[in-house]
């Protein structure tokens, strides 16, 4: 049964994606992507966030729903968490994307 | 960012630490809860947050279920600096007094300057301009500043043009004169050119009437040099204003004795008095001389001045004493106001020779000039008309 829905789901989303692709949508709008914005190494902007996994000074690691993103760096800071978006400033050295 | 931080000190906000537990838990937590943590930062496992006051009371319970201790490391905002003097009414009170002074006074004109003018004296502007409602102390708002400026026009006659510009508590009021009509020459009374004084005649060149002597004769002082009286081709005569050059050479000789010992001025007190200025109060301190030289120095800050100053003026107080020179001072001292004097006496002439002897005795130093010059030597001189029936 659980592994039924779950192949809904897969069909579902990639139903979404295919509308997505034909009516040239931005991918963000979809449900479950997150929308990231880089200003330089110093300030990165999360919408979609839907929490966070790891907290400390050099990495910084979030829940966007279909991915978790990993910020790694020095003197991380969030400097705004509110509504599904998170803004995350310091030296940001590398972005990783897990599933 | 500078509009949360500005928000954020009228309404308040807390720094506060949160140690040992689950970090990453407590912020989902918050999160899920609404409180907007703000500069979150985590130092060897310690996170350093900053909440607003409403979102720190309901943070307790969160951080108790994830195992965390939170503390206050720093208060900022108005709301706590209100209670922590809030037994203070003292404060308060001179607060909101201090606000209401600022407010009523700065609408109230501290300063008036005047520009543009030249022959209408400031005080002469200013004393009108009070008349009118300009003064210091008035209200700015008040001002009919096209009326003013009507009425001001028609008090002022030296005056063409004026404006007046109110900005801040600084009323500027800029003027334009008129230009003064000359004075032209339209007086037309029959006179001779006669001369002024002896003399031998090197040029006449007559303007107006009829040349009465020649280049190169001596002539007497009183002696006819140029007539107003002119004769047509028909032998009748009409009397003119005569008018021309005489220039002649003359003999001039000059003397000045100054005495060794003589009375003089001399400056013995320079008396100091001040006025102290307080918005539209003028408070002397001391007695307060009638004349004097002033000086006013007012407190300001960026070019915006305060109604809060100082007047100094300083009187001279002369008294005579007895000046005994000796013999080198007081001919130097002659030689001075003998040369003063000739420069006045010789405006207008051209010195050709000069004999100039100084005579020194105990008591006096007498120094003598002679001179030949070069002059204008005609005068004019009424004609003197008898009327016969």
């Amino acid at each position: 049964m659980r592994k039924n829905r779950g192949c809904r789901e897969t069909r579902n989303e990639s139903f979404m994606e295919s509308i997505s692709k034909s009516l040239d949508l931005p991918g963000d709008t979809l449900p479950g992507y997150a929308h990231i914005e880089l200003c330089g190494n110093r300030e990165a902007s999360v919408e979609g966030c839907k929490g966070v996994l790891e907290y400390s000074d050099c990495s910084v690691s979030l829940n966007t729903g279909r991915l978790t993103v990993k910020f790694c760096g020095s003197d991380l800071t969030i400097t705004a968490m509110q509504d599904g978006s998170a803004v995350i400033k310091g030296t940001i050295t590398c972005i990783d994307f897990g599933n | 960012m500078l509009l949360q931080r500005l928000l954020g000190f009228i309404f308040g906000y807390v720094s506060f630490t949160a140690r040992s537990g689950f970090g990453e838990r407590f912020i989902n937590l918050c999160r899920l809860n609404n409180i907007q943590l703000q500069n979150l930062k985590s130092q060897n496992s310690v996170l350093f947050a900053q909440t607003d006051i409403e979102s720190y009371k309901k943070i307790r319970p969160i951080a108790k279920k994830s195992g965390m201790k939170v503390k206050i490391s720093r208060k900022h905002g108005l709301p706590f600096l209100f209670s922590r003097h809030k037994n203070r009414f003292g404060l308060a009170v001179g607060a909101v007094l201090c606000a209401l002074f600022v407010l009523f006074f700065s609408t109230r004109i501290w300063r008036i300057e005047v520009t543009g003018n030249n022959r209408v004296s400031s005080e002469e502007i200013i004393a009108v301009f009070y008349d009118l409602g300009v003064y210091k102390g008035a209200a700015s708002d008040k001002i009919n500043a096209s009326e003013v400026e009507a009425a001001a026009l028609r008090k002022l006659p030296e005056i063409s043009w004026l404006n007046i510009n109110i900005s801040g508590c600084t009323a500027m009021i800029e003027v334009r004169e008129t230009v003064e009509k000359p004075e032209t020459d339209n007086d037309n009374t029959p006179v001779n050119l006669v001369a002024a004084r002896d003399g031998q005649l090197i040029i006449l060149r007559p303007f107006n009437g009829t040349a009465e002597a020649v280049a190169g004769s001596p002539v007497l002082k009183g002696d006819l040099l140029i007539s107003g009286i002119e004769e047509n081709k028909d032998l009748s005569a009409d009397l003119c204003r005569a008018d021309g050059y005489a220039v002649a050479r003359t003999n001039r000789s000059s003397e000045y004795l100054l005495p060794s010992s003589f009375k003089a001025a001399k400056t013995v007190t320079n008396k100091k008095h001040y006025t102290l200025h307080f918005l539209f109060f003028d408070i002397p301190l001391g007695e307060h001389p009638s004349s004097g030289f002033a000086e006013s120095s007012f407190l300001s800050i960026k070019n915006v001045m305060l109604p809060v100053g100082i007047t100094e003026t300083s009187t001279l107080e002369n008294n005579e004493c007895n000046c005994i020179l000796n013999k080198k001072d007081a001919v130097l001292l002659a030689t001075l106001r003998f040369s003063e004097a000739r420069l006045e006496e010789f405006r207008g002439m051209e010195v050709e020779n000069d004999r100039v002897s100084v005579q020194i005795n105990d008591n006096a130093v007498l120094i003598s000039g002679e001179y030949d010059c070069i002059e204008n030597i005609g005068v004019p001189s009424p004609i003197e008309i008898e009327y016969t029936h």
